[in-house]
């Protein structure tokens, strides 16, 4: 499965202008090779399966629908499907509202061929990340994961986000801060608690 | 600027470790950054191996998959041209007399998708304002709903728009101006509609001969019913008093008859009754009845036996005309007045009674794309008729893709031979679905359909419920 889609510009702009000539295998290929990460994307800013399902079909429906239309996305498939699933979280949550966190034992780390103690530790440090990461503002949660988590570029992340890209610089800066500085205060709570 | 340079090691580091690098790469390619730029890159790490499990990945993934080829399939070739609208009326209407006095036939027969719809449209709306009568209004709506049944033969995608009564509802298909719509729990506006009620559908045709609405608007909430509850009071004496009532159902979950009764006694006196009825489980029918020479009745019957014997409450006033007025009042109505109007459901579809039951032998069939009632009924050996009948189907044209049929099983399929053969299509069966959800590649077997259809029936039911 995959969950990143690494920039492959040449095939992603090949696939979308098939696409909007209205190749329904190109269609449903591009569903083959986005739902993983838009989903992740998704499932990261919002605590609930079923609302990160709900949202995740609305963006690829938005997208067969924008495909048939004079909006359709012209070039970077990738930055669109992102920045339509971001808007559909503002739309649901509200620009400001933080997502609350609470089912910490759904995550897993990516890899699983470590020993089941060290899987263990990296599952209460996933723990702990998670918790952090959904203390953030919701515009640091969304660059780090964008950044770090999809290995997006700063380009493509400031189109997503709306800004220029020494605004994103700065701001994966602070968010990546910020996020040490709770996961400090989550370990002191931990080893109190 | 110190501060500048770390922003910039930082975020080559981002994307060095999006590249594939380690930590310890980019820290190498910036020593003098390194102190500072571990723990950020650390934390940054985590996020990236933030995931959540593959499974519920998947299972999003497969659920959603329906809806988005739906929405693929249903893809249309091209939207209509903007029509103008009244920006270029003096166009339209010199337009309308070039169409209407000569070619306008030509672009009669189009459908919505083709290039010369736009015209038939524009001709009509055109025409509209020379005739707005009912008719030709209607006239309009009825070819909308025939382009719909043309487009829907024709397996061709376009989006449609039409209006039309609802006349049945079987699960989340609709048959409404005897066009069967594809509904999905969360279309809008299905909410308060039921049977009877006038509705526009806004929505597409695909090319597997589906129509599926985006939107179903109320038009017209569904006329009320005719005076059902008729009650028929016979009094001993002569005066057979037939009272008609009137019922005005609210829309709540319980609905309350307020019925209106009047009651014409042949000895003349006229009797006005007034009865509300809760046809809850156990309606009582309170009737206030008064005759020309004042008198007031109530009656409080219950539902099953005949009514409570008390109409007699002020009737002993003054029953000036009728020396036996007493006597008459007191006699017990015959029959029950019996309240028969079923509380207009809210969605259940209470309508389809019939219920097909599988013949022994038969088998359960779903429905192809280009299947025919009666192609299928040929093929397997029996009359359309008795295909409707076990089916419960009212109209031979009226099946859908996907709809569950019990039909003999094909002639010309070869017979499934011994038991053997059988457990063996099972085993491949199996074999499929784990083939499927095994590899990589979501796959594209029978199995992941079938799963398909399955998480359809299932939200079916959850909308049900609602």
């Amino acid at each position: 499965m995959i969950i990143i889609v690494l920039p492959d510009i040449p095939a992603e702009d090949r696939l979308l202008a098939q696409a909007r000539k209205g190749s329904q295998d190109a269609m449903m290929e591009i569903y083959e090779n986005y739902f993983p990460p838009i989903y992740n994307f998704i499932r990261l800013r919002v605590n609930d399966p079923a609302q990160a399902e709900d949202i995740a079909s609305d963006v690829f429906v938005k997208l067969v629908s924008a495909l048939r239309g004079r909006n359709a996305p012209q070039h970077s498939l990738r930055g669109w499907l992102f920045r339509v699933a971001r808007n559909e979280i503002h739309d649901h949550y509200g620009k400001d509202k933080q997502v609350t966190v609470e089912a910490l034992e759904e995550w897993i780390p990516a890899s699983g061929d470590d020993e089941p103690e060290v899987q263990f530790i990296r599952n209460m440090n996933m723990e702990r990340a998670r918790r952090a990461l959904g203390m953030l503002a919701p515009d640091q949660q969304e660059v780090l994961i964008l950044r770090f988590g999809q290995s997006l570029n700063l380009q493509e992340t400031a189109d997503i986000m709306g800004r220029n890209i020494n605004a994103i610089k700065a701001l994966q800066f602070r968010a990546v801060n910020t996020l040490r500085q709770i996961l400090g205060e989550v370990r002191a709570e931990t080893q109190h608690g | 600027m110190a501060d500048r340079d770390l922003l910039n090691a930082f975020n080559d580091c981002i994307d060095r470790l999006g590249a594939g690098q380690s930590i310890e790469d980019c820290l190498r390619a910036y020593p003098q950054f390194a102190a500072a730029l571990r723990p950020m890159l650390e934390a940054g790490a985590l996020v990236q191996r933030m995931r959540t499990t593959p499974t519920e990945i998947q299972v999003a993934q497969e659920r959603v998959r329906a809806r988005y080829q739906q929405a693929v399939r249903a893809n249309p070739r091209r939207y209509r041209p903007v029509l103008p609208r009244f920006a270029n009326l003096a166009a339209a209407l010199l337009l309308f007399f070039v169409i209407a006095g000569s070619g306008g036939a030509l672009s009669q027969s189009s459908l919505p998708g083709d290039a010369l719809y736009g015209v038939k449209r524009l001709t009509e709306q055109v025409g509209a304002i020379f005739d707005p009568s009912p008719a030709y209004l209607k006239d309009l709506e009825q070819r909308r709903v025939d382009e719909v049944s043309s487009l829907l033969e024709l397996g061709r995608p376009a989006d449609i728009v039409f209006q039309g009564e609802v006349t049945r509802v079987d699960g989340d298909v609709w048959v409404i101006a005897m066009l069967p719509v594809q509904t999905s729990a969360d279309t809008p506006g299905q909410e308060g509609l039921s049977i009877g009620a006038r509705v526009e559908v806004e929505g597409y045709t695909t090319s597997t001969n589906t129509l599926i609405a985006r939107r179903i608007t109320l038009l017209e909430a569904p006329p009320l019913p005719p005076a059902t509850p008729t009650n028929t009071m016979t009094m001993t004496l002569s005066p057979t008093v037939t009272s008609s009532a009137t019922a005005t159902p609210t829309a709540t979950a319980s609905p309350t008859l307020t019925p209106t009764a009047s009651a014409t006694a042949t000895n003349t006196a006229t009797l006005t009754s007034t009865a509300s009825a809760t046809p809850t489980n156990t309606p009582t029918l309170t009737l206030t009845a008064s005759a020309t020479p004042t008198a007031t009745l109530t009656a409080t019957p219950s539902p099953t036996v005949t009514p409570t014997s008390s109409l007699t409450p002020t009737a002993t006033a003054t029953a000036s005309r009728t020396p036996t007025m007493t006597r008459t009042l007191t006699a017990t109505p015959s029959r029950t007045p019996t309240i028969t109007r079923t509380p207009r459901p809210t969605l259940s579809p209470t309508a389809t009674t019939c219920v097909p039951t599988q013949p022994s032998g038969w088998v359960r069939y779903r429905v192809q794309a280009g299947d025919t009632l009666s192609g299928l009924a040929a093929n397997r050996g029996i009359t359309l008729q008795q295909a409707m009948s076990v089916n419960c189907l009212t109209d031979a044209r009226l099946i859908f893709v996907g709809q569950d049929l019990f039909l003999p099983p094909a002639v010309n399929t070869p017979p499934p031979g011994d038991g053997n053969d059988n457990s063996a299509v099972g085993d491949d069966n199996g074999n499929d679905n784990q083939g499927g959800s095994g590899s990589s590649g979501p796959g594209d077997g029978s199995g992941n359909d079938n799963n398909d259809d399955d998480n359809g029936n299932d939200d079916n039911g959850g909308g049900d419920d609602d």
